[in-house]
C-alpha cells in the first residue's frame, strides 16, 4: 500500500475540538467596524515534563502509590507505625522507601531530561518582525499572531501560516524528518496574495485576520481562511489548507527565508499534540502476576485469620494467656478485646506480609528494562543498508512476544521489499514490455497501439503524479545535467517507478517550474503544461488526478488508480481488453495501476475549478466536500491503458513466514493490494502451499448484484460445514491442532468484510460475524486484500475479543498500518521506505520482516521463560520463608513472635536473593538462540502462556510449601536435642531462627543455580556473591554490639551455630531434601533423554514407574521439559528417531509434527 | 553425570549416617528425671503447689540409679515444657542496654520491660519478664556410696556463651568488689528473693555476668526446653566421671510450673564432639542415604541396560 499517504494517520487526542479561533496577522486591528473579541491562546512554551521542582515530591508520590502494590506496601508500614507490631516498621518502611526513591529517582532523572530538552526548544532564538523590524526573541514568548521569520536550514518554532518567501513563486520546502520520518522535501505554498510581501516592511504592511480551526492532532488536515483587507476594498477572502501550514518541528530546506504568522503555539503545535498520551499496552504475564497475587493475598489472609482463631482458642486457658511468668501490661489489659483481636489480626498480617514480595515489582521492572538492551544490542538484527538495528520502544512487552497466536502483517513493504520496478504496460490492450537483457535497448512490442494513443498514455504517466525533482547543490542546474545530478523524490515508490518507466519509453519528467510541468519527449523536446489542479490521492477513492492545460490551450484530466476504482469511471466498452491484462499481471503479482484521461471544456472547467475552489473554502467537512467533488469530476473518463509494476519479495520472507507457521502461529496478511496480486504474492512467501484449499468471500464470489447478502450467507454456511466436518467438536479443546489437519485459506476482501462487519440488514444477518471468526480461525492462513486502515485495526480487533483472547502481533511499515500496529497487543513496525510513523507509533521496530523470525522465537521465547522464571521463583522464594514463620507461630502461643531477625525479614528480598533471579532473568538461554531460531517447534511449549497457568503455579507453590516445612521441621527435631555444641551449651530462639534461614538462602539460591542452563560469569559472580555475603552480612551484623539496636538479639549468635558440627551437618542435610525433588527430576530427565536417544531399547525397557512419575511432572516443570526438546530438536531426522518414524506417515512431510505425538517412544 | 554423581552420594550419605548413629548409640548417655511431683507417689509432691516466696523452702529429694557410667565430662540440664519463653511479649521484655552495663538504662530501663519496668517506684534491675522469671530452683547432685550421700562436685561457670558473658552482659561500671554500691537506686525483680548482686558470692560471677543467669536470659525457640545448669568435669582418666549405680539428686523447689501445667526435669548428659544424644540427624541421613543408594542402583541397571557410557548426554548449553 504504497500509494496511501494522507488521512491515515492517527492521532491520539481523540477529542474533538470545535469551533473556530480568529487570527490578528501581526496584532493589527483590521477594522473599527468589526468588532473583535481577543481571544486567549497559550503561550509558544513546550511543556513536556510532567513535574516541576515544586510539585515533583507530592505529584511523583501520589502517582506511585496509586499503584496497587505500593499502596499495600504502604498500608502494612503504616499498620506498623500505628499498631504494636511484632516487626518494626523499619522492616516493611526501607524496601518500600528503597523501591519509591529508586522509581522517584528514575522518573525525575527522565522529567530532568525532559525539562533540558524543553528548555532548548523554548530559549532557543527566533526573529519576529515587529513594526517592521527584526526583533530577536526567545521561542517561547512567541504570540499568537507574531509575524515570524525564519531562515533556511531552521525549524519552525510553531504552527505558522505561510505568508511570504524568498522564492517570488511563494513555495518553500519543508522536510518533516523529526515529525514522521519522512525525509523528502515537501514543498508548500504561501497564500497566493501575500508572496510579494517578502520584506520586513512589506510584511508589516499586511491587515489580515486568519480564521482556523481549533488545534486538532492531525498532522495532515487543515482548514483555515484568511481575510486580507486592504484600504477601501472588500476583504479577499483565501482558502488556507495543510499545503499553507509549516508545522513546529519541520525543518525550512532550499528556501532563504520565509514569512509566517503564528496561529498555534506551544502546546497547541501539532506537534505537541500528537505526543500525547499514547495509550499504555499491558502484558499478559502482568495479569498472571495480578491472579497470583490474589491468590497469595488470599494465603496471607488465611494465615493470619487461622493464627487469630488459634490464638483466641489457645488463649482460652487462663494460664495460656496470661501466666505468672509472662503478665500483661496496663494497657493491653484495658484493651477491648473485639479491638485486641483486630490488632492481632493486622499484626499477623503483618508479620506474613512478606510473603507478597516487595521487590518483585522492582526487578520485573529492572528486568525488562535492562532486558530489551538484548534486542537493540543484537547483531543479526543490524541492517547494513539503513545502518541501523533494532528499535524498542517499550520494554513493557518484551515476554508478549514469546506469546503471539496471530501475526498480521502488512504486505507492501513488509513482505516485499517496496522498491519498486517497472515491467510493463498495456496500452489500449497491446502490451508493452522492455527487454530485459538490455537496459537501454530497444523496446520489445506485442503489437502496437497507435502512436498518439501511446504517446497519451506516456504523457499521462509523466504528469499524474506528485513526484518531485531533487536536484544537486545548484538550484538552477542546466537541463543537461539534470539527469546525472537529480533523483525522483516521492512519498510513494510506485509513483518513481512509473515515471521512470516513462522515461524508459523516452518521456522524462523534468519538475514542475511555477505551475509548469515540464516533460521531455521522445524527440527531445520539452513540452510544457500548466498544472491547474491536483486531486490528490486518497485510500477511500483509491485514485488520483491532475488538471492540466497543454501548450495549445487543450485542458486535460490525467487520471490514475486503482481497477476497481478506475473502470467503473470509464466507459464499460473500453474495459475488456485491458482488464484482460491487469488480470494477467496481477496473477503475476505486479502491483497494476490504470489510467485514464478525458478532456475539459473551457466551460466544464470553470465550473470544476469554482467547484474545487469552493469545496477548498469549506471551513466545515472540507474533506468531504472536496472527495464528492473529486467524485463528480472523475468520471465519464477513457480508459488509455494500465501498468504493471513488480514489488520484489524481501529476502527469506518465505522462510520466515514458514517458521511462524511451524511456530503454530496464524499468519493473515492484510494489504490495500489487489487481490490476485496479494494472492500470488502470499503463494510466493508460501503463506499459501499449493495444497491449501482457499475459500474465497470476495466481490467476485459473492457478486455484486442484490442478492450479495444471500449469496454470502450461502457461502458462509457452507465454509463452515466443511470446516466442521474437517474439525469434529471433540477436538476444539485442541489449539492449533490445525497443523495435522487439511489445510485452509481463506481470502476476503475489504467490501465483504465491511458486508459482514456492518450487515444492512438487521437481526437475521447479526450473527455472519461469529460464523465468519469461527471461518477465519479454522484456517492457517488469511488474506485480506482491498484493505482500508480502519478495517485493518477492525480485523485485529475483531480477532483480538475472540475467546480466550489471543495475543496478536501486527507488523508493517507505512502509515496505513499504524492502526493496526497500535490496535494489536504487540505493534512491530519496519523502518521501511514509506516514512518512519509506522515504527514511530510502534513498540518493536525491526529494519526487515525477517528480522521477526529472530525476534519472536528466540527473543519472545526467551523473555517469556526469563520472566515466568521471575514471576514463579519470586512467589515461591517468599512462600517458603515466610510459611516456617507461620509454623512457628504453633509453637510459640501464636504470640507474632518473629522467627527471623528484622534484618534478615528486611534484607531476604532486597540483597540476599535479588541479584541471582536478576541475572538468571536476564542471561538465561535454556536452549540456545541457535536451536530457538532453527526449531520453530519450541516456541509451541509456550504457548498459551503455559508457564504461568496455575498447574506450574501450583507446583511452585507445593515447591515452596514442601521447602517451608522441610526447613522448619528438620530444625525444629534437631532443637530436640539438649545441646548442638560440643562443650554443651545451648542455643535460643535467635539461632533457630538463623539456622532455618541460612538453610532457606542456600536452598533457594541454589535451587536457582539448578534451574540455570547457561552459566555466564555474571551468573557465578551473583549466586555464589550473595551467597557469600549472606555469610559475610551475617557475622558482621551478629559481630558487633550495635548502638542503635534495643535488643542484640543476634551478637554472636551466627559464629556460635557455625562452630556447632551438628548444625553443619543439619545445614547440609536440609538442603539436600529440599533440593532433593528437583535434583531427581534433573535425573530422571536425563535417562528419558537418553531413553529417547536409543528408542529401540527404551521401548523393550518399560518403566513404567518412571514414565508414569515424569507423566505427573511433565507439564509441570516446563524449563526442564525444554532443554529435553533441544536435544530433541537436534536429533530430528536421525533414522531411528520415533519422531522421523512417524513423519514417514504423516501426509505433510513439510509440517513438523505436532507436540503431542512426541510422547510416543514411552 | 548425575546418575553417577547421585550414587556417589547415595553411597557418602550411607557411610555418614551408619557413623552417626553408630557413635552416638554407643558412647551418648543420658539421664532424665522429672521431679514436677505430678504422681502423687512422686517425693516433690508436697512441693507442687510452692509460690514464690514461701519460707522456708520446700526441699525434696529423689534418688535414682545410673545403669552406666557417664565416661566423660557429664552435662547438668535443667528442663521446662509448656513454659512459653518464646512468646513475644516475654522475649521483647527485657532491657539489653541495661545488662551491657549502660548506667542510665539502669535507672531508666526501657519502656519494653514493662510491667517489670518499676516496681515501688524504683528502676528494676535486671528489668523484664525473662530477668523476674529466672529459673530459681537449687539442684544438689550426691552419689549414694555405701548408704553415704557423697556430694558431686558441680561446676558453675563455663555454663554460658564466652561472648555473653564478656561482652553482651557487664555489670554497670565502677568498682567490681563493690557490686551493691553499682546497683545503688534499683530494687530486685518482683519474683526474686535477693537483688542481682547477691546471686553469687564470686564476684566474677555476680550480678548481671552470673551465668545462671546470662543463660536464662537467652530465650529458648521452643515452649520446651532445657538449659544447661551444671558442668560435672571428668576428674582423671582412670574412673568415669560418674559411675554406675545410685544417686540422690537435692531440689530446693522454689519454681511453681503447675499453675501453666509445665513440667520440670533434670537432665544428666554426656556429649560428643556432634554435641548431645539426638537421634533425628543420624535417623535423617539414614533415610535419605538409603533412597538415593536405591535410586543410584536403579539408574546404574539402567544405565548398563543401555550400554552406553558416552558424555554426549551432558546438558547442552
Amino acid at each position: 500500500m504504497a500509494l496511501l499517504l494522507p488521512g491515515a494517520s492517527q492521532c491520539a487526542g481523540e477529542e474533538k475540538r470545535v469551533g473556530t479561533r480568529t487570527v490578528l496577522v501581526g496584532h493589527r486591528p483590521v477594522s473599527e467596524t468589526d468588532a473583535y473579541v481577543a481571544q486567549k491562546f497559550c503561550d509558544n512554551r513546550i511543556v513536556s515534563s510532567k513535574y516541576t521542582v515544586w510539585n515533583f515530591l507530592p505529584k511523583n508520590l501520589f502517582e506511585q502509590f496509586r499503584r496497587i502494590a505500593n499502596f499495600y506496601f504502604l498500608i502494612i508500614f503504616l499498620v506498623q507505625v500505628i499498631v504494636d507490631t511484632p516487626t518494626s516498621p523499619v522492616t516493611s518502611g526501607l524496601p518500600l522507601f528503597f523501591v519509591i526513591t529508586v522509581t522517584a529517582i528514575k522518573q525525575g532523572y527522565e522529567d530532568w531530561l525532559r525539562h533540558r530538552a524543553d528548555n532548548e526548544v523554548n530559549k532557543s532564538n527566533v526573529f519576529v518582525i515587529e513594526n517592521a523590524k527584526q526583533v530577536r526573541k526567545e521561542s517561547e514568548k512567541i504570540k499568537v499572531g507574531d509575524i515570524v521569520e525564519v531562515k533556511a536550514d531552521e525549524t519552525f518554532p510553531c504552527d505558522l501560516i505561510f505568508l511570504a518567501s524568498s522564492s517570488p513563486d511563494g513555495t518553500c520546502y519543508v522536510t518533516t524528518a523529526s515529525l514522521d520520518g519522512e525525509s523528502n522535501f515537501k514543498t508548500h505554498y504561501a497564500v497566493r496574495d501575500t508572496t510579494v510581501l517578502c520584506t520586513h516592511e512589506a510584511i508589516d504592511s499586511l491587515a489580515a485576520t486568519i480564521e482556523c480551526e481549533q488545534p486538532q492532532p492531525d498532522l495532515y488536515k487543515f482548514v483555515g481562511r484568511i481575510n486580507i483587507y486592504r484600504s477601501n476594498q472588500e476583504p479577499i477572502a483565501r482558502s488556507l489548507g495543510p499545503e499553507n501550514l509549516l508545522l513546529k518541528g519541520s525543518t525550512l530546506k532550499n528556501t532563504k527565508k520565509i514569512y509566517g504568522v503564528a496561529v498555534y503555539t506551544g502546546m497547541e503545535t501539532k506537534m505537541a499534540l500528537n505526543y500525547q498520551g499514547k495509550s499504555q499496552k499491558r502484558s499478559a504475564v502482568e495479569k498472571s502476576i495480578n491472579a497470583f497475587l490474589v491468590v497469595y493475598l488470599c494465603i496471607l489472609l488465611s494465615k493470619a485469620t487461622v493464627c487469630t482463631t488459634m490464638k483466641y482458642v489457645w488463649q482460652s486457658n487462663p494460664f495460656n494467656d496470661e501466666p505468672w511468668y509472662n503478665e500483661k501490661t496496663k494497657k493491653e489489659k484495658e484493651a477491648f478485646k473485639v479491638l485486641r483481636m483486630f490488632t492481632d489480626f493486622l499484626s499477623f498480617m503483618v508479620l506474613f506480609n512478606f510473603i507478597i514480595p516487595v521487590s518483585m515489582y522492582v526487578t520485573v521492572e529492572m528486568q525488562k528494562f535492562l532486558g530489551s538492551f538484548f534486542i537493540s544490542w543484537d547483531k543479526e538484527m543490524y541492517d547494513e543498508e539503513i545502518k541501523e538495528g533494532a528499535l524498542v520502544n517499550t520494554s513493557d512487552l518484551n515476554e508478549e512476544l514469546g506469546q503471539v497466536e496471530y501475526v498480521f502483517t502488512d504486505k507492501t513493504g513488509t513482505l516485499t521489499e517496496n522498491s519498486m520496478e517497472f515491467i510493463e504496460c498495456c496500452i489500449d490492450g497491446h502490451k508493452y514490455k522492455e527487454s530485459i537483457s538490455e537496459v537501454d535497448g530497444p523496446l520489445k512490442y506485442y503489437g502496437k497501439a497507435e502512436k498518439c494513443r501511446e504517446e497519451l498514455f506516456l504523457r499521462a504517466l509523466c504528469l499524474c503524479h506528485t513526484v518531485q525533482i531533487k536536484e544537486g547543490d545548484q538550484v538552477d542546474g542546466l537541463i543537461g545535467h539534470l539527469e546525472h545530478r537529480s533523483t525522483y523524490i516521492s512519498s510513494s515508490p510506485d509513483e518513481i517507478a512509473l515515471v521512470k518507466g516513462a522515461k524508459k519509453y523516452g518521456f522524462s519528467f523534468l519538475g514542475l517550474e511555477n505551475d509548469y510541468m515540464k516533460v521531455k519527449n521522445q524527440n527531445n523536446e520539452t513540452e510544457r503544461y500548466q498544472l491547474l489542479h491536483i486531486l490528490n490521492f486518497d485510500p477511500v477513492r483509491r485514485r488520483m488526478s491532475v488538471i492540466v492545460r497543454t501548450i495549445t490551450g487543450k485542458l486535460l484530466l490525467f487520471c490514475k488508480g486503482a481497477d476497481s476504482s478506475i473502470f467503473p469511471k470509464v466507459q464499460q466498452d473500453e474495459i475488456q481488453q485491458t482488464k484482460a491484462h491487469v488480470d494477467r499481471n496481477a496473477m503475476d503479482g505486479y502491483r497494476t495501476l490504470c489510467v485514464a484521461f478525458k478532456e475539459l471544456s473551457q466551460e466544464e472547467y470553470d465550473q470544476i475549478d469554482k467547484q474545487i475552489c469552493e469545496a477548498k473554502m469549506a471551513l466545515q467537512d472540507r474533506e468531504e466536500k472536496m472527495a464528492k467533488v473529486f467524485e463528480d469530476i472523475e468520471a465519464n473518463m477513457h480508459l488509455i491503458g494500465a501498468t504493471a509494476v513488480e514489488d520484489k519479495l524481501q529476502e527469506q520472507a518465505a522462510e520466515t513466514i514458514e517458521a511462524l507457521h511451524a511456530a503454530g502461529m496464524k499468519v493473515w496478511v492484510l494489504t490495500g493490494d489487489k487481490m490476485e496480486t496479494a494472492k500470488s504474492t502470499c503463494y510466493a512467501c508460501r503463506l499459501f502451499q499449493t495444497n491449501t484449499e482457499l475459500l474465497e468471500l470476495t466481490t467476485k464470489t459473492v457478486g455484486h448484484s442484490e442478492r450479495k447478502e444471500d449469496r454470502l450467507h450461502e457461502l458462509l454456511m457452507e465454509y463452515h460445514k466443511r470446516l466442521l466436518q474437517d474439525f469434529p467438536k471433540n477436538r476444539g479443546g485442541h489449539k492449533r491442532s490445525w497443523m495435522l489437519n487439511h489445510e485452509y485459506g481463506l481470502i476476503i476482501d475489504g467490501s465483504t468484510l465491511s458486508l459482514i462487519l456492518n450487515p444492512s440488514q438487521d437481526s437475521s444477518s447479526s450473527n455472519y460475524k461469529t460464523i465468519f471468526l469461527q471461518i477465519c480461525l479454522k484456517c492457517t492462513a488469511v488474506l485480506c486484500c482491498r484493505m482500508a486502515p480502519l478495517q485493518k485495526a477492525q480485523i485485529v480487533r475483531m480477532v483480538k475479543s475472540t475467546k480466550g483472547s489471543p495475543i496478536t502481533l501486527s507488523i508493517g511499515d507505512g502509515a496505513n498500518d499504524v492502526s493496526m500496529i497500535l490496535e494489536a497487543h504487540v505493534g512491530i513496525g519496519i523502518k521501511g521506505k514509506e516514512g518512519r510513523q509506522a515504527s514511530r507509533n510502534s513498540d518493536y521496530a525491526v529494519p526487515k520482516f525477517k528480522h521477526l523470525r529472530k525476534l519472536l522465537l528466540a527473543h519472545g521465547h526467551l523473555y517469556y521463560v526469563r520472566i515466568a522464571h521471575l514471576v514463579q521463583y519470586f512467589f515461591y522464594k517468599n512462600l517458603c520463608f515466610i510459611l516456617p514463620q507461620f509454623l512457628y507461630q504453633f509453637f510459640c502461643g501464636f504470640s507474632q513472635q518473629p522467627l527471623y531477625d528484622a534484618a534478615y525479614l528486611t534484607m531476604y528480598n532486597i540483597c540476599f536473593t535479588s541479584l541471582p533471579i536478576l541475572a538468571y532473568s536476564l542471561l538465561e538461554q535454556h536452549i540456545n538462540i541457535e536451536t530457538l531460531t532453527s526449531d520453530p517447534q519450541l516456541y509451541m511449549k509456550i504457548s498459551d502462556n503455559a508457564m504461568l497457568q496455575w498447574k506450574p503455579f501450583l507446583y511452585w507453590t507445593f515447591l515452596g510449601a514442601f521447602e517451608g516445612l522441610v526447613f522448619f521441621f528438620g530444625v525444629y527435631y534437631l532443637f530436640q536435642n539438649s545441646s548442638l555444641e560440643d562443650n554443651g551449651k545451648v542455643f535460643g530462639n535467635w539461632t533457630f531462627g538463623t539456622i532455618v534461614f541460612t538453610i532457606l538462602v542456600f536452598t533457594v539460591t541454589l535451587k536457582l543455580a539448578l534451574d540455570t542452563r547457561f552459566w555466564t560469569w555474571m551468573n557465578h559472580f551473583v549466586i555464589w556473591g550473595s551467597l557469600a555475603f549472606y555469610v559475610f552480612f551475617s557475622f558482621f551484623w551478629g559481630g558487633i554490639i550495635w548502638p542503635f539496636l534495643k535488643q542484640q538479639r543476634m551478637y554472636f549468635v551466627f559464629a556460635h551455630m557455625v562452630t556447632s558440627l551438628s548444625t553443619w551437618l543439619a545445614i547440609i542435610l536440609l538442603i539436600f531434601i529440599s533440593l532433593f525433588p528437583e535434583i531427581l527430576l534433573i535425573v530422571f530427565k536425563n535417562v528419558r533423554r537418553k531413553a529417547q536417544e536409543h528408542p529401540l531399547s527404551s521401548c523393550s525397557l518399560k518403566l513404567p514407574a518412571i514414565t508414569a512419575f515424569l507423566g505427573v511432572n511433565k507439564s509441570n516443570i516446563q524449563i526442564e521439559n525444554q532443554r529435553e526438546v533441544g536435544a530433541e530438536g537436534t536429533s530430528r531426522g536421525h533414522p531411528s528417531s520415533p519422531a522421523s518414524c512417524l513423519r514417514q506417515h504423516h501426509p505433510y512431510p513439510n509440517y513438523p509434527i505436532h507436540a503431542t505425538n512426541q510422547k510416543c517412544p514411552l | 553425570m548425575h546418575q553417577r554423581s547421585a550414587r556417589i552420594r547415595g553411597h557418602l550419605a550411607v557411610i555418614l549416617s551408619v557413623m552417626l548413629k553408630y557413635t552416638r548409640e554407643w558412647c551418648l548417655c543420658m539421664q532424665l528425671i522429672d521431679y514436677t511431683g505430678i504422681e502423687p507417689t512422686s517425693p516433690c509432691n508436697k512441693c507442687l503447689n510452692v509460690s514464690w516466696n514461701s519460707t522456708p523452702s520446700c526441699t525434696c529429694t529423689i534418688n535414682f540409679t545410673l545403669d552406666h557410667p557417664f565416661e566423660s565430662n557429664v552435662f547438668m540440664y535443667y528442663g521446662l515444657s509448656n513454659f512459653y519463653q518464646n512468646h513475644r511479649r516475654y522475649v521483647k521484655s527485657r532491657d539489653d542496654s541495661q545488662l551491657n552495663g549502660d548506667n542510665s538504662s539502669l535507672l531508666n530501663p526501657s519502656k519494653e520491660c514493662e510491667p517489670y519496668r518499676m516496681s515501688e517506684d524504683k528502676p528494676i534491675a535486671p528489668c523484664g519478664a525473662i530477668a523476674n522469671s529466672m529459673f530459681n530452683d537449687t539442684l544438689v547432685l550426691y552419689r549414694i556410696d555405701n548408704e553415704t550421700r557423697v556430694p558431686i562436685h558441680l561446676n558453675k561457670k563455663g555454663i554460658a556463651w564466652w561472648t555473653d558473658k564478656n561482652v553482651k552482659f557487664r555489670n554497670p561500671s565502677g568498682d567490681a568488689n563493690n557490686l551493691t554500691a553499682l546497683f545503688q537506686g534499683t530494687t530486685k525483680p518482683v519474683n526474686w528473693p535477693k537483688p542481682v548482686y547477691m546471686l553469687d558470692s564470686d564476684p566474677d560471677n555476680n550480678g548481671f555476668i552470673n551465668e545462671d543467669f546470662i543463660v536464662w536470659m537467652r530465650t529458648a525457640a521452643l515452649p520446651t526446653f532445657r538449659k544447661l545448669y551444671r558442668l560435672i568435669e571428668r576428674k582423671n582418666n582412670l574412673q568415669p566421671t560418674l559411675e554406675a549405680g545410685q544417686y540422690s539428686l537435692d531440689i530446693t523447689y522454689n519454681y511453681p510450673v503447675h499453675s501453666f501445667d509445665g513440667r520440670k526435669r533434670m537432665i544428666l548428659s554426656t556429649i560428643s564432639w556432634m554435641g548431645g544424644k539426638n537421634p533425628f540427624l543420624g535417623i535423617a541421613y539414614i533415610t535419605v542415604g538409603s533412597i538415593c543408594f536405591f535410586l543410584g542402583v536403579v539408574l546404574l541397571i539402567i544405565h548398563h541396560k543401555f550400554g552406553n557410557r558416552n558424555t554426549s548426554a551432558d546438558i547442552p548449553n
